[in-house]
């Protein structure tokens, strides 16, 4: 009896849920920051909001389309793609100057100063789906003490070049300071930096042709292997999906190439000296940047949208996170307040702004272009294991791989 | 040479718990691991011994409603348990015990429920559920998995040969009903089979991650088994809490394995032997 | 008449669950098997058998996938045979104590969830923190790559597979070497013939029927290994550990061609029906 009860009270609590749903998941120290402009959302409208907190594994995004096509979508989705949305979420166009206050044609120059991708989509589709939220910067970080101990300084206004950036890390295993000299993500968008600054890509800067087989390409492959080879970087974590951030957490590692979302886990976490390096470059400077969008499905999701990003809540967030606000407006409106992280915010900042982005724009946000790398990645990302575990060379497995993406253009076209 | 045999009697003993205790090592690792500080979890040079301390458990009991997520984990397990012992023995009953043409069909189909990957058809399951009005609810946490070809298997074979025709029989002949018979006889008979889909099917649902990210669409619906992916984000990974709610996680079902242990194994296998 | 159509109310709530939850939405799967579909989107068009005969192309390398999973399968099968034979052996032997404890210790893995013996093991064999490895480096040996080389994680997997189900399969030994009667034992001490040679001799053929089983068991198990390889090794390195069912479901989730990973799914479908309708064959055969 009592069980019948209590399965008819979230029954009843269930459908009666008229509230605002805000599909979530976390991503680092951001749930609290985010309740609580969420509490304050629900003060000042007298709306009710439900957080629904998901982990992030492969199945968030089908949960959303399942949702989005059962015409029940959460009001309100934390993503990091758009184009998945573009029919199901809610124009946003005649909603900008009701709820952000600022004519269309400025506000989309203004949120996508740091993510060209957004205002691309607008022009292609011409519809505004979801609202840029934060972005990061790919950072390369380094632990202070492992450098002293092995008696490097990396220069302060410039970044190394590759060679430089090699022999620093020959010297960092050679000295024991560390067990390995850097650690590198899993993850081909951040392998895809190392491209760019060799001067490669997947598709060129204009999208044209796929130059993953280009010499350049190849030659960024054959580095990363080399680093695998000689023991500079932990073989887990390309090879198995090993966690990244432990080897550099807890001096393992001496560098580790990752972005400016981890620096609020880093502060809280980091027991040792740290700084960041720019990226080191052979052929040309690229910085890549991304992040994390807010698509409404409703108004009342919008409203929710638009609250997040205005312009008290928006720069707090980013604030609290280190995390740069897509709303070119509001950068100024940061304030960094922490003595460790302001110099390294400082300096990736002064990277991004004097480095290109390589393919960027062609890779991974032209719609005509970035939908056959999105739906490579593991493609891609098999490409790059193959050649790290030695199962072909760098050359043949790149190869491979432009063959493969070239029919898979050629048959979208 | 009974001294001698003594002696063998020892050794043997040693020898088998000594594997005994190497084959559970990588739980008790893993255990051992999450009483340790995040910063000790990865020290270079590694360390055996370190300080222990409660900070990953006080952090998912402060930072989670992790009573709430244990009750529904609860609530859904034995409610779900109970539905799939009584859809079991019906279904293992009328397979064992009754002949009809199709008979043969349905036992491959049921077997071949075994065999479509679930995380495929995730999508037109929950378009499904949807238009049931299942999504959200906990019917729809309850029901969908609650038929499971093993656990009709295990009854077949169970009352194949636990349960002998001449009772069903001499019932008949008194006049009982077939309902009747079901809910007087076969169930009561059955109990040691009750005991091994109970434990089977409480693990099951206990472990299980695809049926409660389909339905759940509210906080208040959550389980623990859903709670324990949030610590892996995008980026970054929480190996201190997400060791700590693995260890609570993997109680409860040991705690129910403990306790049937002794029908489970009669339950089980009556009718592998045969 | 009336007792046509009394099974069938038996077994109407299995069937209608069944029919409602799983085979209608894998019809539709079946369908998208022959489009090119997106995940996402559910948008795509019909491609008739060209998803079935791209499959066996480069660098999709289902083919390879299917052969090494065909591979693990032909070892993992024998190797949980015997482990579960040697677990039962042990925890119904007469000269062993705690038998009881004995047998809860060797179930316990079967009751973990797969994340949870992914997590545990992934830590446990972990190349830098990881347990033996520090036990190694404090014996003055060198770590093992355990997850790093390719054949030492294949046997990795190997061995975690066989430890995660050993204890499942040991219970059903259990009951069939705790029937076998006293005499039969008796009979065969008076046949003078040692400890080992009378084990396989006399007790081992009344295992059949188990033994059986277990192989059929083991062999679907092992055909769809999916969770556990994926926490564990995440199929990796390169490609080394990656069996078809977690092709499936990367083509389906992280490449979006939902077409694709259906087709994928219907071979394994086929597949496994084949092979298990084969061993209930020959199980029936037996009996």
């Amino acid at each position: 009896m009592r069980k019948a009860l209590v399965f008819l009270m979230v029954l009843v609590a269930v459908l009666s849920m008229a509230d605002v749903v805000l599909m979530w998941f976390t991503d680092g120290p951001d749930y609290d920051i985010m309740q609580s402009q969420v509490a304050k959302f629900e003060r000042a409208y007298g709306e009710k909001v439900v957080v629904l907190n998901l982990p992030y594994y492969l199945e968030y995004k089908p949960k959303l389309a399942a949702m989005a096509k059962a015409g029940s979508p959460p009001d309100v989705a934390r993503e990091t793609d758009l184009l998945p949305w573009l029919e199901y979420a809610i124009d946003l166009k005649p909603l900008v100057e009701k709820y952000a206050g600022m004519k269309f044609e400025e506000w989309l120059e203004n949120v996508s100063f740091y993510k060209a991708g957004f205002k691309k989509i607008y022009e292609k589709f011409g519809k505004v789906v979801g609202i840029p939220y934060t972005s990061d910067a790919h950072a390369i970080f380094y632990n202070k003490e492992i450098f002293k101990k092995a008696g490097i300084e990396p220069p302060k206004d410039r970044p190394w070049t590759i060679d430089e950036w090699y022999s620093a890390m020959k010297k960092i295993k050679q000295s024991g300071a560390a067990r390995y000299a850097l650690v590198y993500d899993y993850s081909p968008y951040r392998f895809a930096n190392l491209l760019y600054v060799f001067g490669g890509g997947i598709w060129d800067s204009e999208g044209k042709n796929i130059i993953i087989d280009s010499a350049e390409s190849i030659e960024a492959l054959e580095f990363f292997v080399k680093l695998h080879d000689e023991d500079l970087i932990p073989k887990a974590v390309w090879l198995t999906g090993d966690a990244p951030a432990k080897y550099f957490q807890n001096g393992m590692a001496a560098m580790y190439v990752s972005g400016t979302w981890m620096l609020a886990q880093f502060k809280e976490q980091l027991k040792f000296d740290w700084g960041a390096i720019m990226w080191p470059y052979k052929r040309q400077r690229a910085v890549m940047t991304g992040g994390k969008y807010i698509v409404p499905f409703t108004e009342k999701g919008a409203k929710l949208a638009f609250f997040l990003t205005n312009q008290e809540n928006l720069p707090e967030f980013a604030g609290k996170l280190f995390l740069v606000p897509d709303r070119k407006d509001l950068s100024d409106k940061v304030t960094i307040e922490d003595p460790v992280i302001k110099p390294v915010y400082d300096l990736v900042m002064k990277d991004l702004n004097e480095s290109g982005r390589g393919s960027l724009v062609a890779d991974w946000y032209d719609p005509d272009t970035a939908s056959i790398i999105q739906k490579n990645r593991t493609v891609i990302i098999d490409a790059i294991k193959s050649a790290v575990a030695k199962e072909k060379t760098a050359s043949q497995a790149f190869k491979d791989l432009a063959k493969f993406l070239r029919e898979e253009a050629a048959k979208s076209r | 040479m009974k001294k001698r045999k003594r002696v063998l009697l020892v050794i043997l003993n040693l020898i088998v718990y000594t594997f005994a205790i190497f084959y559970v090592l990588p739980i008790v690792w893993t255990v051992f691991s999450s009483f340790k500080e995040e910063a000790d979890l990865f020290s270079w040079p590694p360390r055996l011994i370190t300080k222990l301390t409660l900070i990953n458990y006080r952090n998912i009991f402060s930072k989670t409603p992790l009573p709430l997520f244990m009750r529904n984990s609860f609530l859904i397990s034995i409610s779900a348990t109970v539905l799939t012992v009584m859809i079991s023995v019906m279904s293992g009953y009328a397979l064992a015990k009754y002949r009809f043409g199709a008979k043969g069909f349905v036992s491959s189909f049921t077997l071949s429920m075994l065999m479509i990957p679930l995380q495929v058809i995730m999508v037109p399951i929950y378009l499904v559920l949807s238009k049931i009005g299942m999504i959200n609810t906990l019917w729809g946490l309850i029901i969908p998995p609650s038929a499971t070809p093993t656990g009709i298997f295990l009854a077949q074979r169970y009352l194949l040969s636990a349960l002998p025709d001449e009772i069903l029989e001499s019932a008949r002949i008194d006049g009982a009903g077939e309902l009747r018979i079901f809910f007087r006889i076969v169930l009561p008979l059955s109990t040691p089979l009750i005991a091994a889909l109970s434990v089977l099917s409480f693990t099951w649902r206990w472990n299980d991650f695809l049926w409660p990210l389909i339905v759940v669409g509210t906080p208040k619906l959550y389980t623990i088994q859903l709670a324990l992916g949030m610590y892996a984000g995008e980026h970054i990974v929480q190996w201190g809490p997400l060791l700590a709610m693995t260890t609570i996680s993997m109680l409860p079902v040991l705690v129910v394995f403990l306790l049937l242990q002794k029908y489970f194994v009669k339950g089980i296998t009556t009718g592998a032997i045969k | 008449m009336k007792r046509k159509v009394i099974p069938w109310l038996f077994l109407l709530p299995s069937l209608l669950i069944f029919v409602i939850f799983i085979v209608t939405p894998a019809l539709s799967s079946f369908y998208y098997s022959f489009t090119d579909y997106d995940m996402l989107t559910l948008r795509g068009k019909f491609v008739s058998f060209s998803n079935f005969i791209n499959l066996f192309r480069m660098p999709s390398d289902f083919g390879r996938v299917l052969i090494r999973t065909f591979f693990y399968t032909l070892l993992v099968v024998p190797l949980v045979f015997f482990m579960s034979l040697l677990l039962s052996v042990i925890t119904t032997s007469d000269f062993i104590y705690g038998k009881s404890f004995l047998r809860a210790l060797f179930y316990w893995p079967w009751l973990l969830s797969p994340s949870i013996i992914g997590i545990s093991w992934k830590w446990f064999l972990d190349y830098d923190a990881g347990l033996i490895n520090i036990l190694l480096l404090k014996g003055g040996f060198n770590p093992i790559s355990w997850l790093i080389d390719k054949r030492l994680a294949f046997l990795s997997v190997l061995l975690v597979t066989v430890w995660n189900v050993a204890g499942y399969f040991m219970v059903m030994f259990n009951a069939a070497l705790t029937a076998i009667p006293n005499e039969v034992y008796e009979a065969a001490a008076l046949d003078g013939a040692n400890r080992w040679t009378r084990f396989w001799k006399i007790i081992f053929p009344l295992l059949k029927p188990t033994s059986v089983l277990v192989i059929v068991l083991s062999t679907i198990m092992a055909m769809r290994s999916f969770e556990v390889i994926y926490v564990f090794t995440a199929g990796g390195p390169g490609t080394s550990t990656t069996m078809v069912a977690q092709r499936i479901y990367h083509t389906a989730f992280m490449e979006r061609r939902l077409g694709v990973a259906s087709s994928m799914s219907v071979i394994l479908f086929v597949i496994l029906m084949i092979l298990s309708l084969l061993q209930f064959r020959i199980l029936e055969e037996k009996q």
